[in-house]
C-alpha cells in the first residue's frame, strides 16, 4: 500500500487505466486526443486552458503535465500565472455568487 | 517531478562514464526500451551508411559563451582546437570523397585561427558550406566584427542558435545579455542580406528547449518566432529548426543535479517518431561528424 495518496510516478500509468475497463478507456483516450488537437482553438491555447482548469480541479497530475506543456509551448511564467488567476477568480466568484442564495434565504426567514 | 537517481549516478565528464550513466537508465526504468527495439517495433532496420553527403567538422571547443546545456562542454577557457594539419586532411577527404556539403561547428568555429582560411579553401573546391553561429561572437572584438560580411561574401549558409524569442529564457540558458546581443547579431545578418527575399543567403535559426522538457512542434514555434522577432525587432529569417537537447555533457549534468534525468529520458524515448527515424536513416546515413 502506498504511503501517500498521490505518487508522481502514477502519472506515467494514466495510460494503463484500460487494464480494468478497456472499452471505456479507449473511448476516453480517443476523445481526449481529439479534444486537445487543433480545432477552432490551437493546441497551444488549449494547453493554457487545461493548466487553469487543472488548478481549479486541483489535480496534481494535470498541473504537472500541463505546466510542462505550457512551458514547452512558449507561454511565459506571467502568462501561466495569469491563467491560474483566471481559474481562481472564477472559482472565487462562483462561491461568492452563491452568497446571493444565502442572502435570499436570510431575507426569506427573517421578520 | 524529481528523481533520486542523482544520488547514485554521479556526473563525470569523461565519455565512458557518461555512456555508463546512459546505459544505467534502461536498468532503472522499465519505460526505456533500447533504440534498436523501438526500430524493430516500427518495422525499421538499423541505420546503414549510405554514402557521404555531409561532413560536419567541429573546429574546437573554444567558445565565447559557456551555455548551461552545451553538449560539447565548450567555453572561453577550452583549448582543444583543430590544428591546420588536421584541417588540411579534412580538405583532402572532402576532395577525394566528393563530399558536397560541409557543416562547420564548434565551440564558436570562428575562434579557430584557421577558420577563414578553411572557408576560402572550401570555396575554391566549390563546396556548399554551413556555419553554426552563436550570434554573440560578432561582438567579441574587432577581429570578429566583420564576420556577417565575410559570411555573405563567401555565400555561407548560417545556422544560428536562438533558444527562445524572449530574454529570460535565452539568458537563463546562455548567459546574461546574450539575448540582446543575439538580436543585434541577427540584425547585422539581415543588413548583410541574410534571410532577405531573393538574396540567396540563408539564415536558419535553431530553437532548443531551455530546460528538462522537449520541443513543441516546429511549425508552431517557427510561426511564433517569425511573428514575434519581426514585430518586436524587425528581424527576418528563413527557417526555424527545433531540436531537443542531448542528454550528454553539461546537459546531462544538469539533468542529474536537478533530479530530472529519468523523467527526461522517458519523455525522450516516448517521443520516438518512426517517420523521423525512417528519415534520419536516409539523412544521417549520409553524414559524418
Ligand atoms: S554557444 Fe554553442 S558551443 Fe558555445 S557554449 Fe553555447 S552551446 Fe556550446
Amino acid at each position: 500500500m502506498e504511503k501517500t495518496y498521490y505518487n508522481p510516478d502514477d502519472l506515467k500509468k494514466f495510460g494503463d487505466i484500460g487494464e480494468f475497463q478497456k472499452d471505456y478507456a479507449d473511448k476516453f483516450f480517443e476523445w481526449y486526443g481529439a479534444v486537445f488537437s487543433e480545432g477552432a482553438l490551437t493546441e497551444k491555447e488549449k494547453s493554457l486552458i487545461a493548466l487553469a482548469v487543472a488548478h481549479v480541479v486541483q489535480c496534481p497530475y494535470c498541473i504537472d503535465a500541463y505546466t510542462t506543456e505550457c512551458v514547452k509551448n512558449g507561454y511565459s511564467n506571467s502568462q501561466m500565472m495569469e491563467a491560474v488567476h483566471v481559474g481562481a477568480a472564477i472559482r472565487g466568484g462562483a462561491t461568492l455568487a452563491h452568497s446571493v442564495q444565502m442572502m435570499n434565504k436570510v431575507k426569506d426567514i427573517s421578520l | 517531478m524529481k528523481d533520486e537517481y542523482h544520488k547514485i549516478l554521479e556526473f563525470n565528464s569523461d565519455p565512458e562514464s557518461q555512456l555508463k550513466i546512459l546505459e544505467e537508465v534502461t536498468r532503472i526504468s522499465d519505460r526505456v526500451p533500447f533504440f534498436k527495439e523501438k526500430l524493430t517495433a516500427s518495422g525499421l532496420t538499423e541505420f546503414k551508411p549510405a554514402g557521404i553527403q555531409v561532413l560536419q567538422i567541429n573546429l574546437g571547443n573554444l567558445c565565447n559563451q559557456a551555455c548551461k546545456h552545451c553538449h560539447v562542454n565548450a567555453g572561453p577557457a577550452k583549448t582543444e582546437i583543430m590544428d591546420l594539419k588536421t584541417l588540411k586532411q579534412c580538405l583532402e577527404a572532402i576532395r577525394n570523397h566528393r563530399i558536397p556539403l560541409v557543416d562547420i561547428t564548434g565551440g564558436a568555429p570562428e575562434m579557430n585561427p584557421d577558420f577563414r582560411w578553411f572557408v576560402g579553401e572550401l570555396r575554391k573546391l566549390d563546396k556548399k558550406v554551413i556555419v553554426r553561429c552563436n550570434l554573440t561572437i560578432f561582438f567579441e572584438g574587432a577581429k570578429y566584427n566583420d564576420l556577417p560580411a565575410f559570411y555573405a561574401d563567401n555565400g555561407l549558409e548560417v545556422v544560428a542558435s536562438l533558444p527562445f524569442y524572449s530574454a529570460d529564457r535565452t539568458d537563463n540558458m546562455r548567459g546574461k545579455g546574450v539575448f540582446e546581443k543575439s538580436v543585434q547579431g541577427l540584425r547585422l545578418l539581415n543588413e548583410n542580406g541574410y534571410g532577405q527575399k531573393d538574396s540567396g543567403l540563408m539564415l536558419n535559426l535553431v530553437y532548443n528547449p531551455s530546460g528538462a522538457f522537449l520541443s513543441a512542434s516546429q511549425k508552431l514555434l517557427e510561426d511564433e518566432f517569425r511573428h514575434i522577432l519581426f514585430d518586436r525587432y524587425g528581424i527576418e529569417f528563413n527557417n526555424l529548426f527545433t531540436i531537443n537537447n542531448m542528454p550528454v555533457s553539461r546537459f546531462l549534468d544538469y539533468l542529474l543535479r536537478s533530479g530530472n534525468y529519468i523523467a527526461y529520458i522517458e519523455h525522450l524515448v516516448n517521443a520516438f517518431n518512426p517517420v523521423a527515424a525512417a528519415g534520419s536513416g536516409s539523412s544521417c546515413g549520409g553524414s559524418i561528424v
